[in-house]
């Protein structure tokens, strides 16, 4: 997936026609916008202008604060014009594990690489693992689960399974 | 409208005894509605740890996007996300998203009253008005139900 810079993200909001917000004390700058039925977008860009994001990132921002797909935002910045909301084709929501999951793993010694690797329902199978392991068994490896590392190596750094 | 069932005070007798009344609220925690035009323009005069405890929890409903090196969290409800390199970053410009909504918010509360977004307003409210350690807490960080038991090995 290709991911725009900041500087893209700051042009396409330029043409998709949002209003920026007043300087708060952050090291981004907010944009508003409101649509015809009232609703009230958000979003912020980095400062950082010729800094890129993941694809991940990028998703998040189209499904939970553009409201677009990924084909619309590039279609408005190659046009110059707004967008069409709602959108025919939104950003499916990206994967994403609960918070206190997340944590709890990185807490357990997984790293945030393997951590990419799981969905949901794995991260939790992975929890309950490392929580039903003997106090004093060493620090915890992914690698010990062979149905989880294979499959995730082999898919070179995709996600395994739906989420 | 009904008689009110918090105390009451007209307008003039509580700017009179603002002092009288703050004691009350603040230090007997009675929350006070003070009224002008005959009850057609109320206000309520509350403790702001005591508007704390009456709002109750709100757990906001937090997501982890793991990818290329970088930490995404999002709170889909409210259209807010942190960002980082690492989780803890992470969490940390969540909370100043969050803070940065509420002050937006609270500065122009009619605005967003008559949208979608008139759902944050507790929530909102209670992250303002809480300590930071508080406002950690409502993100979730922490795990409240056991990992269900899960049928077979990884």
């Amino acid at each position: 997936m290709k991911t725009p810079t900041w500087d893209e993200v700051r042009e396409f909001l330029q043409h998709d026609r949002w209003t920026a917000d007043r300087k708060r004390s952050t090291d981004h700058d907010y944009f508003t916008k409101t649509l015809p039925d009232g609703e009230i977008l958000i979003t912020k860009v980095s400062r950082s202008t010729q800094k890129t994001m993941s694809p991940g990132r990028f998703k998040a921002i189209l499904s939970d604060q553009l409201r677009l797909g990924d084909a619309q935002f590039w279609e408005v910045l190659r046009t110059q014009t707004p967008a069409t909301r709602p959108a025919t084709a939104p950003e499916p929501e990206p994967a994403s594990l609960p918070l206190w999951l997340a944590r709890e793993l990185e807490r357990a010694g997984i790293t945030p690489r393997e951590i990419e690797r799981l969905d949901e329902s794995q991260a939790k199978a992975l929890l309950a693992e490392i929580r039903s392991r003997p106090p004093g068994a060493g620090p915890h490896r992914i690698s010990e689960h062979p149905s989880l590392y294979d499959e995730a190596s082999a898919a070179a750094g995709e996600k395994k399974g739906a989420r | 409208m009904h008689e009110p069932l918090v105390p009451t005070i007209d307008f003039s007798p509580a700017k009179a005894q603002l002092s009288d009344v703050m004691d009350e609220v603040f230090h007997q925690h009675r929350p006070r509605l003070v009224s002008r035009h005959r009850g057609k323009e109320r206000m309520l005069l509350v403790r702001p740890e005591d508007l704390l405890a009456m709002l109750g929890d709100h757990q906001l409903k937090v997501g982890a996007v793991y990818d290329g090196g970088e930490v995404t969290l999002r709170i889909p409800e409210m259209g807010l996300l942190g960002f980082g390199q690492t989780l803890d970053e992470a969490i940390d410009d969540l909370l100043g998203e969050l803070r940065v909504y509420a002050e937006r918010y609270f500065e122009e509360p009619a605005r967003y009253m008559g949208t979608s977004r008139a759902d944050h307003a507790a929530t909102l409210l209670r992250f303002a008005l809480a300590e930071e350690a508080e406002q950690r807490s409502m993100l979730g960080l922490e795990d409240v139900a056991p990992v269900p038991e899960v049928d077979g090995a990884l």
